[in-house]
This record gives C-alpha cells, sequence and structure tokens, in this order.
C-alpha cells in the first residue's frame, strides 16, 4: 500500500486528467467523485512500482477510462436517470472552445478516448491502442470515424493529419 | 498537435474541494483504518470504558456509602458520616447550634481522628468544654471491626478530657433517632433516661444540653439509689431536676408513688 503523502503527490498531479476524462463520459459531479475515489484508492492499493511517471499517467488513464465505464455499466445505473440530469443539463464548461468539448461529448462513447487521448494527451496510436488494450488498427479505424463526426460537426476544428 | 485541443482541454481542472474531498475519503478509508484498532480491540476498548465506568459509580457508591457514624452532642447536636476508609463523607447538624457548626467545619473526607481532634482544637468546643459543658461521643456502625476500631480511637481522643464521655450506639436507634429527628447521641441519653423516668418524652429533652440530660440522668439514678434513704430526699432531687427545663411535672409523683411501694416491699421484705 501507498503512504498518505504518495496519494496527496498523485492525487495532485493527476487530479486535472482524471477530471478531463471524467468531464468527457460523465454528467454529473457527483459521479466525478465517486471515479476519483475509486481511482485513487487503486491507485493507494496498487504496490507495483511504476517504470516512469508516463507510465504511471498512463496507468492513472486506464484506470479512469475503466471506472468510467464500469459506471456507465452499472445495471442500477444505466434504468434510472439520475435527479442531476434532468436539473442540470450535463455539458461542457461555458468557456472559449466550448463547441469543440460539446463536440467530443456528444460523441458515442467509444470514440471519446481515442479523440481525448490522441489529440488532447498528445498518445500515439501504438500507445493509445496499449492503453485502451485495443488492436492499433482498431485504434486507427475508431479515430478516423470520431473525426468524421467530428468533422461534420466542426468544420476546420480537427487537423487531418 | 491542435492547439485549439490543447486550450479547450486546458480549461478543465480538478476542483479544489474535489480533491479535497477525494483525500478525505482516502485517508478515512484507507489510513485511519491503519490507526484504527481491530473489531475486536475495539470492541475490548469498549468493554474496558463501560468497566471504569462501573468502577467509578461503583467506587464512588463504595466510597460515597456511610458505614459508621459518630455522634457529638454538647449542645450542638452533630453526626458524622464516615465510609469505610475512615473517611468522613457527611456533617450533618441535628440543631440550630449543631447546623452553624456543621457550616463552619470544613472536614469532609478527612480521616475521623483528624476530624475529631480538629473538632475538639475549636475554640468555640474548646469554650464549650472549658466550661461546665458534657460532650457526647457516640459511635455506631454496621462493620464491627470498623466500628470496634472508631469507638477505640473516639475514647483515646476523649481519654484526655474530663467532659467527654464515650457510648456506643446501634444503627437501629440511630434509624430511630434520625426519624425523631435528633441525633442519636441525644437520643441514647433520652432512652437511658426514658427508662428511669418513663413519663419524659423526647420533646422534653430536644432542647436540653448535654450536660442537662446526664443531670437529670444522675439525678434520676440517685433518686432510685436514694430510695433506701429517706423518701423526702428523693423528692428532693426530683423536683430540683424537674426545676430544669424539662417539664417533668405532675409526673413526679406517680414515679414515686410507684417507688414509695417499691421501698416499701423491699423493706417487709428485709423484715421477714
Amino acid at each position: 500500500m501507498r503512504s498518505q503523502e504518495e496519494a496527496c503527490r498523485a492525487i495532485d498531479l493527476y487530479a486535472d486528467t482524471v477530471r478531463r476524462i471524467c468531464m468527457v463520459h460523465l454528467k454529473n459531479y457527483s459521479d466525478t467523485e465517486d471515479i476519483f475515489q475509486t481511482v485513487f484508492l487503486k491507485y493507494v492499493l496498487h504496490t507495483a512500482p511504476f517504470d516512469s511517471p508516463e507510465h504511471e499517467k498512463a496507468w492513472i488513464i486506464r484506470v479512469t477510462i475503466n471506472a468510467c465505464k464500469d459506471f456507465l455499466k452499472n445495471v442500477f445505473r444505466s434504468r434510472t436517470i439520475p435527479l442531476e440530469h434532468l436539473i442540470e443539463t450535463p455539458s461542457a464548461p461555458d468557456t472559449a472552445h466550448s463547441d469543440l468539448i460539446e463536440a467530443v461529448l456528444s460523441l458515442p462513447e467509444k470514440y471519446k478516448d481515442v479523440i481525448y487521448l490522441y489529440y488532447y494527451e498528445g498518445y500515439s496510436a501504438a500507445e493509445i491502442s496499449s492503453i485502451l488494450k485495443k488492436k492499433v488498427n482498431t485504434v486507427y479505424t475508431l479515430l478516423t470515424r470520431a473525426r468524421q463526426i467530428l468533422k461534420k460537426q466542426l468544420e476546420g476544428v480537427v487537423d487531418n493529419e | 498537435m491542435n492547439d485549439k485541443w490543447k486550450a479547450a482541454f486546458d480549461q478543465i481542472h480538478a476542483e479544489e474541494a474535489l480533491k479535497v474531498h477525494t483525500k478525505e475519503y482516502l485517508s478515512e478509508k484507507i489510513y485511519s483504518r491503519k490507526a484504527a484498532p481491530h473489531p475486536v480491540f475495539r470492541h475490548a476498548v469498549s468493554i474496558a470504558a463501560g468497566l471504569v465506568l462501573l468502577f467509578f459509580i461503583g467506587g464512588s457508591w463504595i466510597f460515597m456509602t456511610p458505614t459508621a457514624y459518630i455522634s457529638i452532642d454538647i449542645n450542638p447536636s452533630l453526626e458524622l458520616g464516615i465510609n469505610r476508609f475512615d473517611r468522613i463523607i457527611s456533617v450533618e447538624g441535628y440543631n440550630e447550634d449543631g447546623d452553624n457548626l456543621a457550616e463552619s467545619l470544613n472536614i469532609t473526607f478527612m480521616n475521623y481522628n483528624d476530624a475529631l481532634a480538629e473538632i475538639l482544637s475549636m475554640r468555640s468546643i474548646e469554650d464549650y468544654l472549658s466550661g461546665d459543658a458534657l460532650m457526647s461521643l457516640t459511635v455506631a456502625g454496621d462493620d464491627e471491626t470498623q466500628y470496634s476500631e472508631i469507638l477505640d480511637s473516639v475514647e483515646n481522643c476523649a481519654a484526655g478530657h474530663e467532659n467527654i464521655r464515650c457510648h456506643s450506639g446501634d444503627t437501629e436507634e440511630m434509624h430511630e433517632a434520625h426519624d425523631a429527628g435528633v441525633s442519636f447521641g441525644k437520643y441514647r441519653a433520652y432512652l437511658i433516661l426514658h427508662d428511669l423516668a418513663p413519663s419524659i418524652s423526647l420533646d422534653d429533652v430536644r432542647s436540653l444540653t448535654m450536660r442537662e440530660l446526664y443531670d437529670l440522668i444522675d439525678s434520676y439514678e440517685d433518686q432510685e439509689t436514694g430510695n433506701a434513704d429517706t423518701e423526702s430526699d428523693g423528692t428532693e432531687s426530683a423536683t430540683e431536676t424537674s426545676g430544669t427545663d424539662c417539664k417533668t411535672d405532675g409526673h413526679t409523683d406517680r414515679e414515686h408513688g410507684q417507688d414509695r411501694q417499691h421501698h416499701r416491699e423491699r423493706e417487709e421484705e428485709e423484715t421477714e
């Protein structure tokens, strides 16, 4: 088990990353809090050493994505609508580039991660394949399809790399 | 990489509250559990706490329960409650002077020997004793050992003073005395007097000092023994004592009538 100091350091270091992934997948703040607890609890209980800070970050991203997926798969959740959902519409923060974020949020679940990891975190298709445990070609396909959807929504926002 | 993507997602930060809550959750869920004892120990802690509480309640009950009493009577009537550890736990006055004396005393939780020494060294008590007053120390208690120990030390304490008398009482008498609203030292003296002169009621002696009470007892005793002498002497002494606050008028004649008859019977026996 990791020490409390390590846990605090990880929270300070990766909170923004975890928050962004949660924002992409989840609708409300309380769900985000649940994911934070799950992710950092796993981090504390994960005793195997990381090879590098990059390795650690990739592990955090992977655990967060899995936690979000598990959360969305939850039977209770899939059959009920959270009260917050009725009161406030989940949305991107009302800031500049909110069109871009809204476009990502409107993507089907399977495309969100690859887009986020590729465009924001700057991972290559090969790295994404190892994080998401998918074949590289699958990652490419997902990226291509996601780009096409986004292109329709946002003309000129996505570079065709 | 598209700068627009970077700019868009860079705006998103984890709220401070989120970080704080996560840290709190971890310290509560993981780190405090480490410090927290095993559930069995936690039970042991509550059991121990219960035992300690029980010990304190029981201890204070044991400590605060009087097992022996000393009644101090001059004119002030005072009763000291003594617990099983020989400590004074209650000081109660049984008349106005007694109440005043009880208020001026600070002997609670003192050993009874020290408390007695302090009482005897008090100026007001010394004044009483240097005068003609009589002090009666009466001990009562359920625990035989403690009772006899207290009686011994009270007797030792009284040994240096001529006008202190020590008596032993019993708790049954004590309860009767308390029901009647007098100290058991005075009640005991009253019982002696009552045996000698059954017509005297407790109310008659309530306001008497111990000196007056014992003088009365002595006079009745003298009167009994004096019956062998002339009848007139006995009557005189009785009327003398009845001249005190005690309202024995009207009763003494009957007493003496009985005495006379008793005396006549004795004389007849002697002549036979």
